[in-house]
């Protein structure tokens, strides 16, 4: 037999199907991983700036009229936390102006909430949750508790490229103060919404963004493309999606973003400067 | 134009050379649990990386780099390095023989060469591949590729004659 004949006559091991789709999971862990770290370095890093541009509410705030179960775990406007889980189900309820976000795994709520993540973003004004290591979602169910809330203008999902994750977008009526409280035993987390005490007068924002698409994959690659650019995908007037980075103050500033993406060896989807009002929707 | 390939495609095409990826990772190791290793470190790495891939299209080259590289590093790491020169077991020698596959077994020989070497012999002889695909999956021009394996044919000859002149 032939050095050839031997090579193609490597036996194939039966458990290498498996071996490559563990690979695979450690791999989706390990994003998931990154993606957390690196979403909550970029909030902390923004903070300061939107403590200002937002009412930030107190603790007592965001504890009052709420009939409290579990311990409190920590009250905050923007960041992550949770622990790292898999398989986890999502259920929501709501009361008034609170909505609270469930979890369970094998039929027994969890005693901590999943990794999450917490954003906030402006023009218009929203909050972007995701959580981690979730499988089983009621989405209309979601949707339809979060329409619910008197200071809610919008729910949407967003498509992400990890099918254990799930991000979605609240988008709030014009100055709306919010505080998203997370507990354990057992974990859920607890978002509510308040009318905020100085109302911002509406300004143009200038964003460097795609081209409108239809909810789906291709929108969900770009994302991930400029997450590390703080990036974010808003819905349209028209109920399509783009990818828009900045809420800078001037047209020049975006420009200078765009030029700077677009001689990255990886720009291959156009981008373009546009602007729209801090409390609108784009085009 | 979008080509970036999602995670859906990424599980296909890998399902789709993981025989070709593991054969290449055993010819490193010569061992079951060793060679599963290779394929699954080069796989969670490519996992993280596939959305970063210049030209989707050469997936496999692109993923035959990254076994070499993960099968090289799996050596170093267990310091399991045998020279050519440091050989001592004799390759079987056939008489009447013409072409070096015919007179030496090849797969064994691999065990002797340098492990930065070895993927040039997998590729060319046990995998067919032209010497332009070659140089797509080693990161080197064609030329380089072409010098580096009648280098290591040579080599080989040379010691072929050396252990069939030693018999004598």
């Amino acid at each position: 037999m032939t050095g050839k004949e031997r090579y193609d006559n490597i036996e194939i091991p039966a458990r290498l199907s498996e071996v490559i789709q563990q690979a695979q999971q450690r791999g989706r862990m390990e994003k998931r991983r990154r993606n957390v770290l690196r979403r909550s370095t970029l909030t902390a890093a923004c903070a300061a700036a939107i403590m200002i541009t937002v009412n930030v509410p107190n603790v007592a705030m965001a504890l009052s009229d709420v009939p409290v179960i579990g311990s409190i775990v920590k009250v905050l406007q923007i960041g992550s936390g949770g622990q790292r889980t898999d398989g986890v189900s999502v259920t929501t309820t709501t009361e008034e102006n609170t909505l609270s976000i469930n979890f369970s795994l094998n039929g027994e709520q969890t005693s901590s909430a999943p990794a999450y993540t917490v954003d906030y973003k402006a023009a218009p004004d929203r909050l972007i949750f995701s959580f981690y290591g979730v499988r089983n979602l009621d989405y209309m169910k979601l949707q339809e508790d979060i329409k619910g809330l008197s200071n809610v203008k919008d729910v949407y999902n967003n498509v992400i490229l990890d099918d254990s994750a799930f991000r979605f977008v609240v988008e709030l009526k014009e100055n709306i103060g919010y505080s998203v409280s997370e507990y354990q035993q057992p974990g859920y987390i607890q978002l509510k919404l308040f009318g905020a005490k100085k109302p911002e007068q509406a300004h143009d924002v200038y964003y460097v963004r795609s081209q409108a698409m239809e909810q789906g994959e291709s929108i969900a690659v770009l994302d991930e493309q400029y997450a590390a650019d703080d990036s974010s995908v808003i819905k349209t007037k028209q109920g399509k999606f783009i990818v828009a980075m900045g809420g800078f103050k001037t047209r020049e500033e975006a420009e200078q973003h765009l030029q700077k993406l677009s001689t990255r060896e990886d720009y291959f989807e156009p981008l373009h400067v546009d602007h729209w009002m801090s409390n609108a929707s784009p085009e | 134009m979008n080509t970036k390939i999602t995670e859906q495609e990424f599980g296909e095409r890998i399902e789709a050379c993981k025989e070709k990826m593991y054969r290449f990772a055993y010819c490193y190791v010569k061992n079951e649990q060793e060679a599963l290793d290779i394929v699954s470190e080069a796989t969670y790495k490519a996992f993280l990386a596939y959305k970063r891939m210049k030209n989707p299209e050469y997936f496999e080259s692109w993923m035959g780099r990254i076994v070499i590289n993960c099968a090289l590093d799996h050596i170093r790491r267990n310091k399991k390095v045998t020279y050519l020169e440091d050989n001592q077991v004799e390759f079987a020698a056939k008489e009447n023989a013409v072409s070096l596959e015919d007179k030496m077994d090849l797969y064994d020989a691999l065990d002797q060469l340098d492990p930065e070497d070895r993927a040039i012999i997998i590729l060319k002889i046990f995998e067919d591949q032209r010497f332009k695909d070659m140089a797509g999956v080693l990161s080197m021009p064609e030329n380089t590729v072409k010098t580096k394996f009648y280098r290591i044919i040579e080599k080989l000859k040379k010691n072929l004659i050396r252990k069939e002149v030693d018999a004598l």
